[in-house]
Parts: C-alpha cells; structure tokens; sequence
C-alpha cells in the first residue's frame, strides 16, 4: 500500500483508532497490528505497473519462522559452548554456525534470487562477451517482492545479534512477527534492528498528547515533500529527462540532475517521515534515517546523514566485523571500500550501481587518506608525489571515459580534467572550520553527490553514456522555454533552501508552533493536504523509488 | 563498550576511527507492568483533526458543486485493489493482461532504445547496402527474402496497404540494390512528431535495413525548442527570422516543403551537418538547399565545410521557387547558409542526402498544427516543392490540436481531404503515395482514471474515412496504442511510453510508435513483393513513377512507356577525384543549355575541386520527374547560376 493514497487513509484511521482503543490488551493488539501489517502489505491499491500478488506475503512468513527458529536454536546453545568439554563446545559452535548459516543462506538467497539473479547472468555474458565468447542467457519474469531489501536486513539483524550473544531471542512468536512486518516501516525502512523495537513490543505504547502531534507533524511533512518535492518534479521534468537525455541540452541535464538530487532525497525521506510518523502515533520509536544529508562537509559525513539505518547496519554488520580499522591500513581500506560498495550494490542490480558504489567507496577510501594524513609544508618530493597521483588518477579517469563510457576523448579529457581538478580542490583545502570554509567543503561535498548520481538515476549505462555526454557537450543552448513552469522553479529553489536551512528550525521551531495549533485547524490542513495531494498526483499514486530496492 | 556518537554529532564520518562497536547484550524477556491510563486530553486533539478532516472528505460526497474534490468516485477501482478488486471481483485477469500488453511494449521501447543507444556509441556500425550491378534491370523481380525482424508479427497492419504501391516500388528498387535508388517519404504532423521522435525512430528503422540515403529535410532553423533532429548537426549563428505556416504570416502562401519560411536581409547563418556520433547521419554526398526567388532578392552565401563560400543571387522577376545543390564527396561535412545581403532572402530549409541506395525519411512538424492550417499554403508552391522533392510517400500525422475544435467533424473531414489533395489532386501528374496515421491517444483524468477523451474515437473514424475516400492507406495510431485509456496506460509504464500531459509520447513511446509503423510498412511491402515478383525490374519505375497499377504491368510496353532502358550510371568513386560526382542525368531529360554553362558543373575550378564541391542550382523544375534509374537529384538548369 502507498501513504499518500486514499486506501491508506481508510486504512490508517482505523488502525490508529484500534490501537489505541486496545493499548492496555497487548493479547488484542499485537495480532492487530500484524494483521494490519500484512494486510497493508498485500492490499495495495492499482498501479502501473501491477503490484505483485497478495501471495508474496509469504516470502514474509517464511523470514518471519526462519529466523524465530534459527535464532532459538542458537540460543540454545550458549550454554554448551562455553562448556569446559571441548567437543560439547565444538558441538555447539557448529550448531550455531549451521543455524546462523541456514538464516543467512535463506534470507540472502531469497533476495539474491529476486534482486541480483538477472544481473549476475548478464554481467556474466558480458564478461565472457569481453572475452570473446558470445552466450546467450535467460532473462528471467521476476517480480521484486516490494520490501525485500529492507525486511531481509532487518530480519538477519535479529538473528546475526542472537549468534553474537548480543541479545536474547525474542520469546513470543506474535512479538518477533510484528517486529518483522510492522507496517510503517515494512517497504521503505527505515531499517530497524530487533535491539530497537522489540523491547518497546513488551511495554505498554508510549502515547501522550506531544507524541501524537509528533506524529502528525512527521506526517505532514513527510507528505508534502513525498508529493511536492518527490513526485511532481519527477512528473513534471526528471522522468522525461531521464528518459531521453541525448534531446535535452548541456543545460536541462545539469537542472534535471539537480533536481533528482533534490526529489531522491525528498521521496526516501519523506517515506521515513511518514514512517516515523506513523510509528509514534502507534506509540513506538524507530529510529531516523536522514539527516540533511546535503548539508555534508565530506562523504563520510554525507553517509552518515544519509539513509543511516543502511549505512549504519552495514557499519555495524559487516565493516565492524571484518576488522574495522582495527588492522593495517591496507586492510582498513578494503574494509572500508568493500563496506561502501555494498552499500551502493544494496541500492540496485545493475553496472550502473556498480559504478555508483565504486564511485562512493573509492571517494570514502580518499576520504579517509585526506583526514589522516599528515599536513605540512609542501616539499618538493610531496608536490612531485602529487603530480604523479594527479596523473595517474587523471589517465585512469580519461581512460574508463572512453572504455566504459564510450565518450569521445575530448569529453574524456574534460572528464579527467575535472576529476583531477576536483582532487586537487579536495586535497589542498583545509578544515578551518570557518564559515567560508565550511561552505566551501559542503559545495564541492554536494555537488560530487550530485554528479554521481547520473549512475544512480539513468536507466542503463547507454542512458549514463548519453547523459554525460550530454553535459560535457557544453551546447551552450540553455534550457528551453516553457520547459519548467515558475511553479515548479519555486519547488526545486525551496526545497533546496529549505534542505540548507538549520534543522532546528524545523524540528524546534517549527514543531513547537504546530504543537499550539487546535485539532480543528490541524484537520483542515491534512484534508487540503489530501486533497493538493490528489490533484498534484491526479489519480496516479506512485511508487517510492526506495521500493524498487 | 563505547558509545556511538549521536546522530547529530556529524564530527565523525560513517566508518571514522572514533566510532567503535557496541557490544553490549540486550534481554528480551517478560512484558513490563503496565503503568496503567493515559493521561487526559492525550487523544483529543489528533481526533478532533480526525473528525474535521473526516467531516470535510465527506462533504464532497454530500454537498453538491464539490463533486470534483472527492477523493474516490465509483469510476475510479476499488480500494485495496489487490485483495479486493483483484482476487474478490475477478478484475485481475484483466488488469494481468492489459499489464502483460504494456510490458511488452515496454519490452519493445527497451529493445528500440537499445539499438539506438548502440547506434549512438558506433558499437552497431552501420553496413552499406550492396549495389546491384548494372545492366540487370530487365531480370525478374526475385522473390521476396525477409531479413532480421521484417516476418515479425505486427500488431495493427496498414489498412489498403495497396495505395502505397508506388512507395513499396521505389522501396523495392532500393532493396535490390539498384545504383542511386533512393526511397523517399515526407511525414508532416503536429507536435506528435515534434523533435523528431516517431519520424526519426521510423528513419532509423528504415535505414537500417534499407540503407542510409541521408537525414533529409531541415528547416533553416530551430525555430522553436522541439524542433531537434536526430542525426543533424545545427548550429545558429544568428537565427533567420521564421514564419510558421499555422501562423497565417504570408499572404503569398509560399510557406516551404517544410511549412515554415525564413527571412533576413543579412547577417542571419545556420550551419547544418552530419551527426558527430551514432551510425546514421555520418555522411551526407548532397546538400540542396530550398529557398525562393523574390524581387529584389538579396544573396544566400553557401559555405561547404570551411571552403571558399558561394554567392548565390535571389533576385527574381517574381516570386518563384528555387533549389541549389552543393555536392561533396560522400562523408562528414556542413553547410552554412547564410543571408549575405543585397536586399531580403527568403529560404526554407535544406536537405542532406546521399547517393543511395537507402531511404530518407522527413521529418516536418508543425508544432500546434490544427489541420486546416496547413492549407494555408499556395497549392502550386507546395506541389511544386513536393515535386521537386520526388517523394514517393506523404506521410499525415494531424487531429492531435483538432481535438479542440469546436466544428463539426463533417467540417474536419473536409479540412483534412483539401488537406490530401494538395498532394494528390486533380493536377497532380504522378502523386506520391499518401498514409495517414491517426493521432495518438489523448487521455483525461477522471477520479483516479485516465480515460480517452471522448473526441479521439470520432477523429479517428473521420481521418479513416477520408484516408479511404481520398486513397490513401491508413495507419490507426490510437488502435495501435491499446485503444481506450491506452494513454494512461502507457504515461504510467515503466519506462514511461507516455508523457505526463496524456498528450504526447515519451522518447520510449516514440520508438514504440515507430517500431510499429515500421513493421506495418514491411508488412505491406512484403504483401508487395508477393505481387510483383517474377515482373521485370523496369517495372517498378513504370510503377513508382506513372502510377502504373501492379496487374497491369503484364499488359503494357515498357519501352513505350520508359523509353530504352537507360544506362544506369556508376556510382561516383570517392577514391578517383578523376570522376565527377554529379548525379548523372537522364539524357532525354538533360538540358543542353547546362553542359554549355561552365559555371554550373564548376567548370572553372581544378579537377579535385569539382570532385569536392560541385554547386548546381535549380530551379522551379516544371520536369522535376524522376531520373531513372538513379532517384538521386539531377541538376536543374533553368535556375541563375550561383556565383563564385
């Protein structure tokens, strides 16, 4: 089901009443609300394209039953392993092992299955294409069960922390199940570890008057800029871009990547808003996903203000246990960039995400060197030391130009020329911590996530090819009249500006007047809200882009 | 155990050193005590907004004049549509197959969009067509060979596919291979086929399999922001003042081929050129640029590439059409064109060209373009320059702004006849082949809807009925769509197909279309082949150019008819400059006055000079017949010569 359509809204209010009506019987409620949860799981509303079948709700109950029984199996075994006996010890580390292997295997397969299996194939005839050897591989019907990425991640959280002795199973059945498919936040995160919500499962819900004006707050503003700044900037100019980036100019391509950078982080977070929202007014907290991500001064910054429950799950799940930066920088590094690329292969199965997730890894890795290396005054075997590392990263750039992205070598020179401009910016700047200098560090942070994201938006990598040989054409022909109406101007420079201002403004001041405002006033808002919502997306509800993941 | 910094502590990045793992065990166990009722007054507020939101959702339902705010109507499909709608109500094997339909199309804009991204990285280089040797002619006619995707099933086929006899010959001849045999078409429409979407997609098609004979007609502009041409480079100097023919702006009618005349008195210059990537629209062997001869008509300077430029006078006794060629050597090139002064010129647009053989395929929008606009032309002018254009089909893509009319569609229908019978009415000696293709489908939102507008079946049905009275075939674009509702269907596609004002395509639905009027034209040449095959060759020229039926090839003398069988004529060899490259002519045809005129074969200039630019200029040609055997544009002699 999406948020901003009518079926939701016959949907929540409902749900909402109930739950509070049966606040105090934890025995009604829980299976309330994970019967609403599968229920707005399978219910959706009619879309182009169709939403899968009610049916793939069983990919949930299957997750749901894995990892209830894997995580108790481990559990079970505890004891035994730190028993004085080494073969009861061995005995019950591989038992773990195993259960914590079949939880693995089913939660990854099943989401390598419906999300990579296409891509491996054809990334293997490309391959062996490269080679020389032609195959032909089977394009397989999947349909991607709408939630899976998120669901999977959560799911193995709870297991993988049993395995580490970092908590207990969950006792009761109905509990771990809502934990699972708790509906604000089952398709689009954010990502909520086991450690986080079920303990709130055993309490009573945290209700107060504050929490539920927070909600609606979240609510509201999550809606508005799901729809405002997501969804109509995407109908009204990105898709058609996109679509077609070799009839649009120099100009057009650089505003349509402005403005999707704009509409990704307005559709995902709005999405948590809504979530978060929601969630409080059902009396529990998740956890925030987003954090003004563009006010960023570096990558690593930006990636901790972005998408934070994956980023951070990641962290914690895989970079952690390869070692962190615990051993030799070289191997810090490959942790680091290994961590960052599957953060980015998370997002899509395509060459363009593999692309995208090199880009970010290998800017994190340079991120890291730039923070920990030691500054002084430049000698002449350092400048020499740079000059090489500026051509070599320049050649490599030029040379992937015109091997990857088939650009003709003038755009590849510009291409490299840039990249090696950008480099050098990056290095020689230094963190004053002044204001021109945070603005400074924020400018070049922004705009490297905003020339990324052609990988993260083109279709294919025919459409990133074209995209950036597009921009680099420098045409000169400036954007076409009529194409953005001063409405939508208005969207695209607010919503920036209003992504730059202080949070606080929003989360204090602007909170603490919507707490003054009466109920009465608060309704007539939500139903124009509605009702702008209706008329912006004409009937046409569409998909959070996170879903597709 | 150490903490991990707050959310809002942004000193340390994502994976900085300073972050360390949480290794603290959390115990999941009994439920706490419940620290029993909510304060007072903690739901009041959230359901007083419940309620007042509630009560006015619900006085759209009740007060009357709010109808259009009501967020569900029984139109729109039932909520909870999966479970309900799909599963309870059986409305999924309906919704599963108009689904299947779309991503099929959307399968087909992938796979079209594909090629072309191919196209344009140069990893599908294009492979020119063989020439036929010369001398065969008088064989048979082979049976018919389809090659790649031609046998592929066609979803809506051409109605009387049998009135394009005249293109499917010309297009025969180019199959075989025939030197110099070019097969042309001219599509008009309104912004349908702006930016040369559905024109260029067909070109693309078209030359793939038939070869490339050059992008064909451009305006001597970009007149306005859609007007963008796959496979052309242009680049504006100082723009010519434009004049659209929907505009009503020339009281003379003399509009151009492509419905919009430009004017300057001096200074104004475009450079039109070969595409700089992809496969097509590489090499151009031709440019002929149309313009007009005026009183007191100031000069065009005509620049090839950076050679030395042509001065070409445009003064005349009255107003007239005009043409003048410039030729290359096969390959890269550009022309600028540009106003040189001397008074007001006035120009159309120019055309790029190769020598065959292969197929060019115009592409003419007129942005805006109610139908009966486009009879604002002079009827002799625009059948003199489709003359001289030798087009062997006229492609009608109209009706999109019709819909907004507020006549009636008998008033439509006539609009739209006089419409075809500029091209092929009393008067016109040998007419081109003429298609219609009806207009997209235009959808209206209604509730959560999208619905066809109620007009688009009944424009259809007229355009279908005229297209049949006035012989031509016709193409039902909006069948080909899905019919009803088929807009919305494909606006919301995944890649969208549709554009989001339900008027128009996407670049993806523009591959659609144009894929699907390609297999429909295959379609009915294939149908063509089957009946010419075993006639002899010449045949195709008696039936492309004097519009002689099929079955009555049997019957006629086609040397009677003809004339002996011409020499075709070898295709000029870019790698000897010793030959000239100027189209050969017909000797019957041929102008004796030319071969006296030294200026226009270039006589004064080097031999390797003439093999790189031979300027020719023509003239309102009243025997702007076809050249057997080649298709490709004789000099015309009557016109003033350019001068250097």
């Amino acid at each position: 089901m999406l948020f901003p359509t009518f079926d939701f809204l016959l949907f929540v209010i409902p749900v909402l009443l109930l739950s509070w009506a049966f606040s105090h019987a934890s025995a009604i409620r829980i299976p309330l609300l994970i019967g609403a949860s599968y229920f707005f799981y399978m219910a959706g509303p009619l879309t182009d394209p169709l939403p899968a079948p009610w049916y793939f709700a069983g990919l949930l109950v299957f997750s749901t039953i894995l990892d209830f029984t894997a995580s108790k199996q481990i559990h079970s075994r505890n004891g035994e392993l730190d028993s004085d006996d080494p073969e009861i010890a061995e005995s019950a580390r591989r038992s773990r092992n195993f259960w914590l292997g079949l939880s693995l295997v089913g939660n990854l397969g099943l989401l390598g299955y419906f999300k990579y299996t296409n891509f491996l194939l054809s990334a293997f005839a490309d391959v062996l294409g490269a080679a020389g050897l032609e195959v032909v591989v089977p394009h397989l019907q999947l349909i991607l069960p709408v939630g899976i990425s998120f669901y999977t991640f959560q799911t193995l959280s709870y297991t993988i922390d049993v395995w580490r002795r970092r908590l207990t199973p969950e006792p009761s059945f109905k509990k771990f199940a809502l934990f699972v498919v708790f509906f604000p936040q089952l398709v689009a995160g954010p990502i909520v570890r086991a450690s986080e919500l079920l303990p709130q499962l055993h309490r009573r819900p945290q209700l107060s008057a504050d929490a539920l004006k927070f909600g609606l707050f979240r609510i509201f503003k999550g809606l508005a800029k799901k729809v405002i700044l997501g969804d109509w900037i995407a109908a009204s100019f990105t898709d058609a871009v996109f679509a077609a980036p070799g009839t649009y100019t120099s100009a057009e391509l650089l505003l349509a990547l402005y403005a999707f950078t704009l509409q990704l982080y307005a559709d995902f977070a709005g999405y948590s808003d809504i979530a978060i929202g929601i969630a409080r007014m059902l009396g529990y907290r998740i956890p925030e996903n987003f954090d003004r991500p563009y006010q960023a001064k570096d990558l690593g910054e930006f990636w901790r203000r972005w998408h934070m429950t994956l980023s951070t799950w990641l962290r914690d799940y895989l970079f952690f246990p390869l070692g962190g930066s615990r051993g030799s920088a070289t191997r810090t590094y490959f942790n680091l960039w290994l961590t960052m690329f599957l953060v980015g292969m998370w997002h899509g199965a395509s060459w363009n995400f593999v692309i995208y997730s090199n880009i970010h890894a290998l800017a994190m890795v340079f991120n890291r060197w730039n923070r920990l290396r030691k500054r002084g005054p430049m000698t002449m075997t350092k400048a020499l030391l740079a000059c090489v590392g500026l051509a070599l990263f320049g050649a490599l750039v030029y040379l992937l130009s015109l091997e990857i992205l088939g650009l003709d070598p003038g755009s590849a020179q510009i291409l490299a020329g840039s990249g090696v401009l950008l480099f050098a910016l990056v290095s020689w700047l230094p963190d004053t911590g002044s204001p021109l200098n945070v603005a400074a560090h924020v400018v070049l942070t922004f705009h490297f996530t905003v020339l990324s994201r052609v990988f993260f938006r083109a279709g294919d990598l025919g459409s990133s090819r074209e995209m950036i040989a597009g921009l680099l054409a420098f045409d000169g022909r400036g954007l076409r009249e009529g194409l953005l109406t001063p409405w939508l101007w208005l969207a695209l420079i607010g919503g920036l500006a209003y992504h730059f201002t202080p949070r606080r403004w929003v989360d204090e001041y602007a909170l603490a007047v919507w707490r003054r405002i009466p109920g009465v006033i608060l309704g007539i808002a939500f139903a124009l809200l509605c009702l702008a919502i209706m008329k912006l997306m004409s009937g046409a509800p569409k998909a959070f882009i996170y879903f597709q993941f | 155990m150490s903490d991990t910094p707050p959310i809002d502590d942004h000193s340390v990045g994502l994976l900085s050193d300073e972050v360390r793992e949480d290794d603290s065990e959390i115990v999941l166990g009994d439920d706490r005590p419940d620290p029993g009722n909510y304060p007072r007054g903690t739901f009041r507020t959230t359901i007083s907004g419940m309620l007042t939101m509630l009560m006015m959702i619900g006085a759209t339902y009740v007060l009357p004049g709010l109808e259009w705010a009501r967020p569900w109507t029984a139109e729109d499909p039932v909520p909870f549509w999966n479970l309900i709608g799909r599963e309870l109500l059986g409305e999924g094997e309906k919704a599963d197959a108009d689904d299947a339909a779309i991503r099929d199309l959307a399968a087909l804009a992938l796979a079209e969009a594909d090629a072309d991204g191919q196209e344009s990285a140069g990893e599908r280089p294009f492979v020119e067509p063989d020439v036929r040797p010369q001398g065969e002619d008088d064989e048979p006619i082979p049976a018919y060979t389809p090659e790649g995707d031609d046998g592929d099933p066609v979803a809506v086929p051409l109605e009387n596919p049998q009135r394009l006899d005249r293109f499917y010959a010309a297009l025969t001849q180019t199959d075989l291979g025939l030197a110099g045999a070019i097969t042309r078409a001219s599509h008009w429409g309104d912004s349908a086929i702006g930016n040369d979407g559905i024109t260029g997609a067909i070109r693309a098609k078209m030359q793939a399999r038939f070869g490339d004979a050059g992008h064909g007609f451009h305006l001597l502009g970009q007149p306005n922001s859609s007007y963008r041409h796959v496979g052309v480079k242009v680049s504006e100097k100082s723009p010519w003042h434009h004049c659209f023919i929907i505009q009503g702006c020339r009281d003379d009618g003399f509009y151009g081929f492509g419905g919009t005349s430009f004017e300057s008195t001096a200074g104004a210059e475009i450079r039109v050129g070969t595409a700089s990537k992809g496969s097509m629209g590489r090499r151009v062997r031709r440019f002929e640029v149309y313009y007009a001869g005026i009183p007191r008509g100031g000069n065009l300077r005509l620049q090839l590439d950076d050679e030395d430029p042509i001065k070409v006078p445009t003064a005349a006794d009255e107003l007239e059409d005009r043409w003048t060629a410039v030729e290359a050597v096969d390959g890269e090139h550009s022309l600028s064109i540009r106003a040189a002064g001397g008074g007001k010129v006035r120009a159309f647009g120019v055309t790029l060209e190769r020598d065959g053989p292969g197929v060019v395929w115009d592409g003419l929008s007129q942005i805006g373009a109610l139908t009966r606009r486009m009879l604002h032309w002079d009827q002799e002018h625009i059948r003199a320059q489709v003359r001289h254009r030798d087009t062997d089909l006229v492609v009608l893509m109209f009706g999109g702004n019709d819909m907004n009319m507020r006549g009636t569609m008998d008033k439509y229908k006539e609009e739209l006849r006089e419409l075809i019978q500029l091209f092929n009415g009393e008067g016109v000696e040998h007419p081109p082949a003429c298609l219609i293709m009806a207009p997209l489908d235009h959808g209206e939102r209604r509730g959560q809807q999208i619905v066809t507008r109620e007009i688009v079946p009944l424009l259809v049905e007229a355009q279908r009925e005229v297209a049949a009275d006035e012989g031509c075939a016709f193409f039902d674009t909006y069948a080909a769509m899905g019919g009803e509702g088929s807009m919305g269907r494909w606006a919301r596609a995944e890649p969208k197909l549709g554009s989001g004002d339900l008027s128009h395509l996407s670049y993806h639905g523009h591959k659609v279309i144009g894929a699907m009027v390609y297999g429909a034209l295959l379609q009915g040449y294939r149908d063509f082949r089957g009946r010419v095959v075993g006639k002899p060759i010449r045949a195709l020229e008696a039936i492309a150019d004097r519009g002689i039926k099929v079955e009555a090839v049997d019957e006629i003398d086609l040397d009677a008819l003809l004339g002996p069988r011409a020499v075709a004529p070898a295709v000029a060899d870019e790698a000897d400059p010793a030959v000239d490259p100027v189209d050969p002519v017909d000797p019957d045809q041929a102008d004796p006055a030319d071969e006296a005129d030294p200026a226009s074969e270039g006589a004064d200039r080097s031999a390797d000079e003439r093999t790189d630019r031979s300027p020719t200029a023509g003239g309102e040609s009243a025997s702007a017949g076809r050249d057997a055997p080649s298709r490709a544009r004789p000099p015309t002699p009557q016109d003033p010569q350019p001068s250097p």
